[in-house]
């Protein structure tokens, strides 16, 4: 469904991404994992249209979006939840909701599509006519995600829905995601810093670090953590071992 | 879903209707009770009304505050002039108008018309070239139109007649007619705020990168504001020829711009209604102080306060404004109701909110 081949991206000098080769077939849950500052937003900016990469190719069901504008990208079916839960602040959330159908040219499923939505999430239901800079941490990611999927998506991308949230609410987070995967037939690609989590909701896993893909395999292989743990603090390689020790 | 549509469009409707009676209510009473300088001055009010409540189109709902509207008014008001005045003075002053404009006059609607449309135009070329900024690069760029406009219409002496006045301009506008202006702009301005362009806008406003994540093309929710909004404010400039019946370029200037601004930002820069609010609080702040300063008699002595208080004071009560109120007198909000605020109000963390239908 998504093909990532070669794709680098530098700001200025630095380089964020290097030969970053990724892909998700369709329905699948794919995890993102890597610590800060490892690349993983940038990737999932770079999908989105929201920075330029260097080089490198991105296609989607077989078309290359890459140079795409971001809202054009929106409309061939990839949605992105962007980190930090953007919401409208002075919208209500009905307003939110709706906002992604307006560019679309046919809007007649947009108030049966939020029925269903609502649903999923039932304290947006509670929370329907009030300003969504109002609402809690978690009603703020909720909504966020459920805005994003008003534009009928197949692949939706979440970076880092863990971020500030309590773990019980993360869990309910992650929980949503996965049955609108099943009885939505939603693909997943989900930036997490939390090698636990992803374990238990991912089907397969890439581990990112200093713009590289460093690991990358099916979930039950990993299962184990082992691997994964190596890639994401890099112990077997002693010289990135001397520099994360370092003060 | 939650209710039923006709309790939408009464919900929808409310806030305008309860703003537009009020703006005609005060209208009426202060034309019935005061003399012929307060129905010149309501009557002034009004059209600022217009100006500020139509640079609200933009600036509330896009978030760039723009220094160039008063050159939207401008460039408005000059067609009227040019529509208006007497064939005779325009063969003898104007001499590079186009012939159609030069030999004939044209009735007022036609005029306002012209005005508002040539302000939507070079609106609409303004902002495809300047609407991909953001924030205050945006803001600096209106600012650079507003001097540009000042310069040609002061220096192309054969059509603005460059500084010199332009005189015998049929005066139309009387408060009434100015009440009837300022109440399709407000219309205007909370019909749009809530169509899909206006809302896809503020959402722009309130968070680009989702906007765009969101499908928004954030340049053309941009432009079309930016033009509906230059189209009431040239409406507006054609009021104000109509009502002095004089022009000069430097009226439309930055004491003009200042003032609107003010007015905006004391009111509220995210709701019509505080567009209204500011213009009513400004008006009559400046006027009771213009009054101080002409001086209060009390029995055999006037006490008058100094030349220029007026804008001071002003000056300290929009810092006061933002400091303490940064959103504005009415916090940007709309007029609503009591049991509106309530159903829509915080529910508190975590209790279970009924919205029922």
């Amino acid at each position: 469904m998504l093909e990532i081949k070669g794709l680098a991206v530098s700001y200025g000098a630095t380089t964020a991404l290097a030969g970053v080769a990724l892909h998700v077939e369709a329905q699948e849950a794919v995890c993102v994992v890597g610590p800060n500052g490892a690349g993983k937003s940038t990737l999932m900016a770079a999908i989105a249209g929201g920075v330029s990469p260097r080089a490198g190719s991105i296609t989607y069901e077989g078309k290359p979006i890459l140079g795409m504008r971001p809202e054009n990208i929106a409309r061939q079916g990839i949605s992105l939840v962007p980190e930090g839960r953007h919401v409208f602040g002075t919208l209500t959330v009905e307003e939110n909701l709706f906002i992604g159908t307006y560019a679309m040219a046919d809007r007649r499923h947009a108030a049966a599509d939020a029925e269903m939505l609502l649903g999923y999430f039932p304290r947006l239901k509670e929370r329907w006519r009030q300003p969504a800079g109002r609402l809690s941490g978690g009603e703020q990611q909720m909504l966020v995600i459920a805005r994003a999927l008003m534009t009928r998506p197949r692949l939706l991308l979440v970076d880092e829905p863990s971020l500030g949230l309590a773990p019980k609410i993360v869990d309910t987070v992650y929980e949503t995601l996965l049955s609108l995967r099943r009885e939505r037939q939603l693909t997943l690609l989900i930036n997490e810093q939390s090698s636990e989590r992803m374990l238990r909701f991912s089907d397969r896993i890439y581990v990112i670090r200093n713009g590289r893909i460093l690991l990358h395999g099916r979930t039950e292989e990993l299962r184990d953590g082992e691997a994964i743990a190596r890639a994401y603090f890099g112990f077997d390689d002693k010289a990135d071992a001397a520099l994360e020790a370092a003060p | 879903m939650i209710e039923t549509p006709s309790g939408r469009l009464l919900r929808g409707l409310l806030p305008p209707v309860l703003v537009m009676l009020g703006v005609a209510i005060l209208t009426v009473i202060a034309v019935q009770l005061g003399g012929d300088d307060l129905s010149l001055t309501i009557t002034e009010t009004l059209i600022r009304l217009t100006v500020v409540v139509g640079l609200s189109i933009f600036v509330g709902n896009s978030g760039i505050v723009s220094f160039g509207h008063i050159g939207f008014m401008c460039i408005g008001a000059y067609v009227a002039a040019w529509a208006t005045c007497n064939p005779m003075w325009k063969q003898l002053m104007l001499t590079g108008l186009p012939t159609m404009l030069q030999e004939n006059q044209y009735p007022f609607l036609v005029a306002v018309a012209g005005g508002g449309i040539l302000a939507a135009f070079v609106g609409l070329i303004l902002g495809a070239a300047i609407l991909r900024l953001s924030g205050i690069a945006a803001s600096i760029a209106t600012f650079a139109f507003l001097a540009i406009v000042n310069n040609v219409y002061s220096n192309w002496d054969t059509v603005t007649a460059a500084t010199s006045s332009i005189i015998g301009i049929p005066v139309e506008v009387d408060p009434y007619m100015a009440l009837a202006f300022a109440l399709c702009a407000i219309a205007i301005a909370f019909w749009f705020k809530d169509t899909r362009m206006g809302l896809m806008l503020r959402a722009s406003r309130d968070d680009g990168v989702a906007a765009r994540a969101s499908g928004v093309s954030i340049l053309k929710v941009r432009l079309v504001a930016f033009v509906l909004s230059a189209f009431v404010v040239g409406v507006g400039g054609t009021l104000w020829a109509q009502f002095l019946g004089v022009l000069t370029v430097d009226m439309f200037y930055l004491p003009m711009t200042f003032m609107t601004l003010a007015m905006l930002i004391v009111g509220g820069m995210g709701s019509v209604t505080g567009a209204v609010v500011g213009t009513i609080a400004v008006t009559v702040f400046v006027q009771l102080f213009r009054a101080m300063e002409g001086g209060v008699t009390v029995g055999a002595t006037t006490f008058a306060l100094p030349q220029g208080t007026q804008e001071i004071a002003l000056g300290i009560a929009m810092a006061l404004i933002l400091i303490f109120l940064p959103a504005g007198l009415t916090r940007s909000r709309e007029l609503r109701l009591r049991r509106q605020r309530a159903a829509t109000g915080d529910t508190g963390l975590g209790a279970p909110a009924s919205l029922g239908s």
